[in-house]
């Protein structure tokens, strides 16, 4: 079977994949159980998009995008938009609707409008939030950025990344094996302009990743039979995901597919599309045991290191939910 | 002619020695700071060392009166408990008034060894955000909300600017539309406080800004790092500098936390902060030891504390003031300037989630955790809960009550400690009031930018 793409919302609360037969499926994660709604899609969906407010997707098929709004009262579909000729990346940029074709970025409005000419095909298309400006990676290295005019930077070291992926937290894409190396780049596009700032040990072979809301993770999908993985941004390390309520074993299946909540939880989706979670800890501060460093990161991993992630972050969380009193908060106003 | 007036020393009135000679006076009713030469000092230390003494101008009226303007001495007869005591009713009863502290996201792109957050929540939700508006209207509705105070908080809230974006834009257009009073802030560490994201701020009514240093590049990078890894410091300060070379109306304040590790350096980054913003009024520093305030690396930070740590804050702000950078501080001394906002029935911490707290330390203290925003902007508040924050006070503290510090902190400093261990939470700038008058002192008679030895 084929990965599953979950995408969820701009709250990051509500879901939605494609399920079997190409059945665009809508789930909010603050259900208890989530209940999965089907929705109505495109002729031939194949991807589901965050849309540009709380509650709606695009769903992407043949040459059409179809919007969904979720509510209270179940999953509505809006009327199909033709994609341009070449559509590749399509996404939401606040109220409008972008796409990349191999040599620009447009963006829809009642008609598609082209914004910036592209020097190559695009690898990751994103909206930032905070910015609100569109971001292109294409494949000869180059950022385009799009507000109310384009900008662009390029480095040779950024072309032909394996995957790449936008974090809000940091304003950063994470660039995997770019050039066809061994390693994984957080590239800074905030401010701007871009540049690498950091290496991260995520080994070879990586062909996906998602940005945890908070930041904090990435799940890293290998090629091969490599389970998916949970790399700690902050600690630097990788570690085995936790098994999700509801899931048989481990959640790292990559047929699964995975997603951060606004609320930090792992979800998945099984073959037979129940959603499950597993709350993840909030602020792994692992401080490189055992030697320090990407290396020691990963030769701990590799070298089949099995951290008792729920035991470890117990203790953690406990100590981060009690403030002790001497020295006191009060005496220095907290840690700002 | 009438009787002569009779005079008392006032209850909150303390007298310290100063070290190069003279005297310092201090009134917490009236939050007043004043130096009195030798010989003067013996005089005034003769009127006001026996507190149950009775003062009639007759002897001295000059000194006398001057001492009675400025609140050293009260009539005889006054009730000074009573003006403490309506000085905190008047706080704790108001109505007209609502402070938010808003976390726009609980995520950072930081990882300070010291942070005692966890950065669990994303971007605040639609549905809050919505709630936020709802309660902001039915606070002008049902209560003639007169004045509203809102502090961005996080994680980094400018992480979420678009959340900061949306909502800015209804208060401001609230505020216009009704009259009311709106003054916003930020928390930030400054690494996202571009040019334009700092001018789009200030057109928002965003102009107050608390920003953290921790020492010079290689001090503050030490400390706080990107999530990660990586520095943060010249991003900061090139931040820092295109706000003071441009005309934007704002105010900042620069803190820097100190501990063992940090502290001998500080002067160098004091330094470099007075090439930027000396003599600049939107600018003042403000100096903060590290405690241990509850995160994963409290076992292995080295933080300040008592007399040493309060010492060495002074000579901090004595650094600053010689480079001609403001101190933030001097604001404590006065009424009600040491009462936390979390004593506040007014003050609310909304988190991302819609969970409603009091203080912004005890992120995850179930007793932080006093209700919930609706979608509808109603507050669900647990009233046990609440009264934990905001009627834990001198009202029931006898100890507070006899103190001569009471006007100014209400003996509402922290309710957090009150909560959590059942003491008293005393300010450090009472405990050490001493030292702190002597340098308040120092200030006023040293010219700014005159060197420090």
């Amino acid at each position: 079977m084929a990965e599953r793409r979950l995408t969820l919302d701009t709250d990051a609360r509500v879901m939605a994949w494609i399920g079997p037969g190409g059945v665009p499926k809508v789930a909010d994660l603050d259900e208890t159980p989530p209940r999965v709604h089907e929705a109505d899609g495109p002729e031939g969906a194949r991807s589901v998009v965050p849309g540009g407010t709380a509650g709606e997707f695009l769903v992407v098929g043949d040459g059409t995008v179809v919007p969904l709004r979720w509510t209270a009262g179940g999953v509505g579909s809006g009327d199909a938009i033709p994609l341009p000729d070449g559509a590749r990346e399509v996404g939401a940029a606040g109220g409008l609707i972008a796409a990349c074709t191999g040599d620009a970025l447009l963006t829809y409005d009642g008609r598609w409008r082209e914004r910036a000419a592209l020097p190559a095909e695009p690898v990751c298309m994103a909206w930032q939030h905070r910015r609100r400006s569109l971001l292109v990676l294409t494949r000869d290295g180059s950022f385009t950025r799009f507000a109310d005019e384009a900008q662009a930077a390029r480095d040779d070291a950024w072309a032909d990344p394996a995957t790449a992926v936008y974090d809000e937290v940091l304003g950063a894409l994470w660039l995997a094996h770019p050039g066809g190396d061994a390693r994984t780049l957080m590239v800074r596009v905030e401010p701007w302009p871009p540049r690498t700032i950091y290496q991260a040990g995520l080994g070879a072979g990586v062909r996906g990743l998602t940005v945890a809301q908070n930041g904090e993770w990435l799940a890293v999908r290998y090629g091969g039979d490599r389970p998916i993985e949970l790399y700690n941004v902050s600690g630097r390390r990788l570690f085995r995901p936790p098994p999700t309520a509801g899931s048989a074993g481990n959640s790292g299946n990559a047929a699964s597919g995975v997603a951060f909540t606004y609320d930090n939880r792992l979800v998945t989706v099984t073959e037979d599309d129940r959603v499950s979670f597993a709350r993840l800890p909030a602020r792994v501060d692992v401080r490189t045991a055992p030697a320090g460093g990407e290396a020691a990161a990963n030769e701990f991993f590799e070298h089949g290191g099995d951290l008792d992630i729920e035991t470890f972050w117990e203790g953690q969380m406990y100590k981060a939910s009690k403030p002790r009193r001497r020295p006191s908060p009060a005496a220095a106003g907290g840690s700002r | 002619m009438g009787a002569p007036k009779v005079y008392r020393p006032s209850r909150f009135t303390v007298m310290t020695p100063h070290s190069a000679g003279g005297s310092v006076l201090y009134n917490s009713m009236r939050g007043s700071v004043f130096y009195v030469r030798e010989p003067v000092a013996g005089r005034v230390h003769d009127l006001l060392h026996n507190r149950n003494a009775r003062i009639t101008a007759d002897a001295d009226a000059d000194l006398v009166t001057g001492l009675a303007e400025r609140g050293f001495l009260v009539e005889d007869g006054h009730d000074e408990d009573a003006d403490a005591r309506e000085l905190r009713d008047g706080r704790v009863s108001r109505t007209d008034r609502l402070e938010l502290i808003l976390m726009p996201t609980e995520a950072c792109n930081f990882r300070c060894t010291y942070c005692y957050e966890d950065f669990s929540l994303g971007r605040m939700l639609s549905g809050v955000r919505e709630g936020v508006r709802r309660l902001v209207r039915h606070r002008r509705e049902r209560h003639d909300l007169r004045s509203l105070s809102i502090s961005w908080f996080g994680g980094e809230p400018l992480v979420a600017f678009d959340v900061i974006e949306e909502l800015s834009e209804f208060f401001t257009e609230f505020a216009a539309e009704t009259g009311i009073d709106y003054q916003a802030g930020m928390t930030t560490n400054g690494y996202l406080l571009t040019e334009d994201v700092a001018a789009r701020c200030v057109e928002l009514g965003v102009r107050q800004f608390q920003i953290t240093l921790d020492g010079p590049k290689h001090a503050h990078d030490g400390s706080r790092p990107l999530m990660g890894g990586g520095s943060t410091f010249d991003d900061i300060m090139t931040n820092i500098r295109a706000m003071a070379a441009g005309d934007l109306d704002f105010r900042a304040l620069l803190r820097t936390n100190f501990s063992p590790a940090n502290v001998g350096s500080v002067p160098e980054l004091v330094a470099e902060l007075g090439d930027i913003a000396a003599r600049d009024e939107r600018f003042a520093v403000i100096f903060r030891p590290v405690g241990r305030w509850g995160g994963p690396q409290d076992e292995d930070i080295e933080a300040c504390s008592g007399r040493e740590a309060e010492l060495a804050k002074l000579d901090l702000n004595m650094q600053a003031h010689g480079h001609a950078l403001a101190g933030g501080d001097l604001r404590t001394l006065r009424p009600g300037g040491s009462v936390c906002y979390a004593a506040n029935p007014w003050s609310f911490l909304i988190r991302p989630n819609g969970v409603i707290g009091k203080c912004t330390v005890a992120l995850r203290d179930a007793k932080n955790m006093v209700g919930r925003l609706t979608p509808e902007g109603e507050l669900k508040l647990n009233d046990d809960l609440m009264r934990l924050w905001t009627d834990n006070d001198d009202a029931h503290d006898e100890g507070c009550r006899s103190c001569f510090f009471r006007p100014s902190c209400q003996g509402a400093h922290c309710p957090l400690i009150r909560i959590q261990d059942g003491v008293r939470p005393c300010p450090p700038q009472k405990v050490w009031i001493g030292p702190n008058l002597q340098t308040y002192t120092d200030l006023q008679r040293t010219p700014a930018g005159a060197s420090h030895g």
